[in-house]
């Protein structure tokens, strides 16, 4: 019986020990498994810290209707902007005042990032120069992320008009007469260009947008309009209107046989600022921009993240298939123009601004 | 011409094209249906799905979704006197009346069939007009815009029912809830008392939600009466024929108010809102006993809904042939055609006549669809609706803000509706007409904008241009002749008398 134990117990010794490995240390196994924590722990954190609006609802704002022009930026945006941030990115509409309205809401609002808004970089500045009423945003408070777009105005002539070129319209004995959705359409161009050929002209406003304007000159109800660049050759393919100036610096590529104004009219320095005041505002065009109330961490990231997507060349290339070109601007050039159009120290001052655009064509 | 008109068609027979016609008539008509929601919003919602398909397949998909939702909208408007979009509260003066008269199934028969034709009255408009659309259009300038908006609120003297100072009242308070907001011609705000949301004043979707909604919810929820009931009898099929045959009976009142609508969709600036308020108003003055209308006239039905359909195809002509969108919910579909890569002007037609034609044969195949669909579906809308009263004025209120809310997503809208509706109900009491306020709400502006362009670009010389001075004819002899032809008939009855 004896023997039989023990050979039992010796047996069953042998069975558990031969397949054992070394007992791990529980101290041991412990300070792995804080390792490890540790390191998913620094991990995650470093992903939040590269990340930080993940798992977030962020707002991409347009102040105008679903279907328009603004919309459909926002709504291609979008999804890039989610892939970058792994946030939620849903499109919201606040219309109301021609984006008055957002823009009063974006300038309260504090929700650290997570609102963003596709600017109408031109008509916002405009709002606030002229002291439009309902206006109780500051642009220049704005934290702006980046310039998604913008193109030059261009003035062209009804085909049935006399007018083709700048020198007919110096040179005219009529007044001009100019159609218009509003007086701060295309930075308010028409007054603008009046302003600095001392040109007799006479600017109607009231027309139902671009196409309204473009009709009225294509009847030769007025002899001239103004709109941005890629409106303006789709009009003179379409419709045949023509183009007989360019209020840019330079020649554009959309209609590179279309000369400058500065080119065709030698310009004093005083006229030209008019010029060049009209410039910089359409220099503005669709961008990006939050709320004052954001850290400066959180807005440099916002700042990355925006000019990676609007220098992707795939989205760059997407975006012009769907006839949205993107020509990213850095925030930084983009202040810079709002404060030079704000016109606080500048000229022309906000005073004469408001008389030329608002009173001075506009019988 | 005639090989792009055959390439027309042939696009048009294409598996998918077709597909996507059937598929976005029952979504249009569910729009038309739900109160509030017009075609603006069924484009605004769909426009994303469109991405990526073929253009012809994309195109008829927005446009057949937004061709009939006034089709489903004069449903809503005759079976529950609230008008499913903002257009069908023209049907409402003399759809309602029937239905409580227990001639549900006329009305709507007849409101089906009107749309149905009036939707090809635009096919063939625009067909026809194809090879002129430029001269057309080029032609009709902002001073013959003003001149249309001029008729347009001349029938306010005409469409207020009964007592001609009240009418003239009611429209003049619906210019003067119009002056609200931004002024076009200016850009200053008025009458905007500090407040964001009156920037841009009194919003039309709360106001006829309002005016015309709430009254009904009202006297549904505190009635006891039956009246208000529609019993599924009054929507057999026998009735929705009767009312078929007679949109046909009245073939040429019908082609007179689809050419109106065609007439101001063509116009860009006139706003095809309009279209059947004039058309209902041309039919009321130039009817042989005006004063059936108000009352539960068929004839009150039938013009409004041709124009209302009809009113598409014109919009569709400066759309396509100078990229200029004759209506608010063209803007959008122009941006559909963007979208899907093609660019509507005057060389559009050049290249893509075919999608031109297959564009106007889609008007009127899903118009004529819509008809089908409906007629299957009013039996079951009908008998959703056979409830006591006050049981369905909870889930129509539920569906009115539901409506007012989803167009701006505003709450601001929600308490306008409020505020209409309690004006709306002391009108209804007071027997002012709504439809004359909604109609100098609607043009007010037109008339004001229009006007100060034409003095401008044209000085008081625009009242001699030929377009101009027949619009103003066409006024003056609206007026003048059913006066003519009643005194006539009063001395013809004086000379019959016996002495």
């Amino acid at each position: 019986m004896l023997t039989t134990r023990t050979r039992k117990r010796v047996t069953l010794k042998t069975v558990s020990i031969t397949p054992m490995r070394p007992r791990p240390n529980p101290r041991t196994l412990l300070a792995c498994l804080g390792l490890v924590l540790t390191q998913l722990v620094w991990t995650q954190a470093s992903i939040s810290e590269q990340r930080p609006l993940a798992g977030e609802r962020v707002r991409l704002v347009v102040g105008f209707g679903a279907g328009g022009g603004y919309d459909v930026y926002a709504r291609m945006l979008a999804p890039h902007l989610e892939q970058e941030t792994g946030a939620t990115v849903v499109v919201e509409n606040w219309t109301g005042g021609g984006g008055v309205v957002a823009l009063n809401r974006l300038a309260t609002d504090d929700t650290e990032g997570l609102t963003l808004m596709l600017v109408n970089g031109p008509s916002a500045v405009m709002g606030q120069v002229l002291g439009n009423e309902g206006v109780r945003y500051d642009v220049s408070a704005f934290t702006w992320l980046g310039r998604v777009f913008a193109e030059p105005s261009v003035v062209l002539a009804s085909p049935v008009s006399p007018y083709r070129s700048l020198a007919d319209l110096t040179s005219a004995d009529l007044p001009v007469r100019w159609a218009s959705a509003g007086k701060t359409t295309t930075a308010g161009t028409p007054a603008l260009v009046s302003q600095a050929l001392k040109l007799r002209s006479e600017v109607i406003i009231g027309y139902k947008g671009t196409s309204e304007s473009a009709l009225a000159a294509l009847r030769g109800e007025a002899d001239l309009v103004a709109m941005s660049a890629t409106s303006a050759r789709a009009q003179a393919h379409k419709n045949g209107l023509v183009p007989i100036a360019v209020v840019s610096h330079e020649r554009i590529s959309l209609l590179p046989e279309v000369a400058t104004v500065a080119e065709q009219i030698n310009l004093t320095p005083s006229q030209n600022r008019w010029i060049d005041y009209g410039i910089t505002v359409m220099g503005l065009g669709r961008s990006l921009a939050t709320s004052e109330h954001v850290s400066p961490e959180r807005r440099e990231y916002l700042r990355r993240v925006v000019k990676k997507i609007l220098t992707d060349t795939t989205v760059i290339r997407e975006a012009a298939a769907q006839g949205r070109p993107i020509e990213f601007g850095p925030p930084s050039e983009l202040l810079a123009s709002i404060n030079r159009a704000l016109a606080n120290e500048n000229e022309p001052t906000r005073g004469e601004l408001r008389h030329v655009i608002l009173e001075k064509f506009n019988p | 011409m005639f090989d792009a008109y055959l390439q027309g068609v042939q696009s048009l027979m294409a598996m998918d094209v077709l597909l996507a016609v059937a598929a976005a008539v029952p979504i249009g008509l569910v729009f038309g249906l739900l109160p509030g929601l017009s075609g603006l919003t069924a484009l605004a919602v769909l426009m994303p799905l469109v991405y990526g398909m073929e253009p012809l397949v994309g195109l008829s998909f927005l446009l057949a979704a937004h061709a009939v939702v006034y089709t489903g909208g004069s449903v809503t408007t005759i079976l529950l006197g609230i008008p499913g979009s903002p257009p069908n509260a023209a049907t409402l003066m003399d759809g309602r009346p029937m239905a409580l008269r227990g001639e549900a199934g006329r009305a709507i028969g007849a409101a089906l069939v009107a749309s149905a034709l009036g939707g090809l009255v635009g096919m063939v408009a625009l067909l026809a007009l194809l090879p002129f659309l430029q001269p057309v259009i080029v032609h009709l300038g902002s001073p013959e815009v003003f001149a249309l908006a001029l008729l347009g609120i001349s029938y306010i003297a005409i469409i207020g029912h009964g007592d001609l100072f009240k009418g003239l009242a009611a429209g003049g308070f619906g210019i003067f809830l119009s002056c609200f907001g931004y002024q076009d011609i200016t850009g200053v705000p008025r009458f905007w008392s500090g407040s964001e949301y009156m920037l841009d004043g009194f919003r039309l979707v709360p106001l006829v939600l309002g005016l015309f909604a709430i009254p009904e919810i009202v006297d549904l929820a505190v009635s006891k009466r039956q009246q208000f009931r529609i019993m599924p009898d009054s929507v057999s099929a026998d009735r929705l024929r009767h009312g078929m045959r007679e949109a046909l009976i009245h073939r040429w009142l019908l082609l007179r108010a689809a050419w109106i609508g065609v007439l101001v969709g063509l116009i860009p600036g006139v706003g095809g809102d309009t279209a059947p308020f004039v058309a209902y108003g041309s039919a009321k003055q130039w009817a042989r006993d005006p004063a059936r209308f108000g009352t539960g006239c068929v004839e009150g039905v039938i013009a409004p809904e041709a124009s209302n359909n009809a009113k598409e195809g014109g919009a569709l002509v400066p759309t396509l042939a100078l990229g200029l969108p004759g209506s608010a919910g063209m803007v959008i579909l122009l941006g559909g055609f963007l979208l899907l890569g093609l660019q509507p002007g005057v060389g559009f037609l050049d290249h893509h006549t075919n999608v031109a034609v297959a564009l106007a044969l889609v008007l009127a195949i899903a118009n004529v669809l819509a008809v089908i669909v409906m007629l299957a579906a009013v039996p079951i809308v009908v008998r959703l609706l056979d409830v006591r009263g006050e049981l369905l004025a909870a889930p129509l209120l539920v569906l009115v803000v539901l409506g007012a809310y989803a167009v701006d997503e505003n709450t601001m809208d929600l308490l306008f509706v409020a505020v209409f509706g309690f004006l709306g109900y002391c009108m209804k009491s007071l027997a002012y007409s709504r439809p004359a306020l909604l109609l100098g709400f609607v043009l007010g502006p037109t008339l004001e904008t229009y006007l100060h362009i034409s003095l401008q670009a044209y000085g008081a010389s625009f009242l001699l241009r030929p377009g101009v001075m027949v619009i103003v004819l066409l006024i003056v002899g609206g007026f003048a002749w059913p006066a003519y032809r009643r005194l006539r008939l009063r001395r013809k009855g004086d000379r019959d008398a016996p002495c």
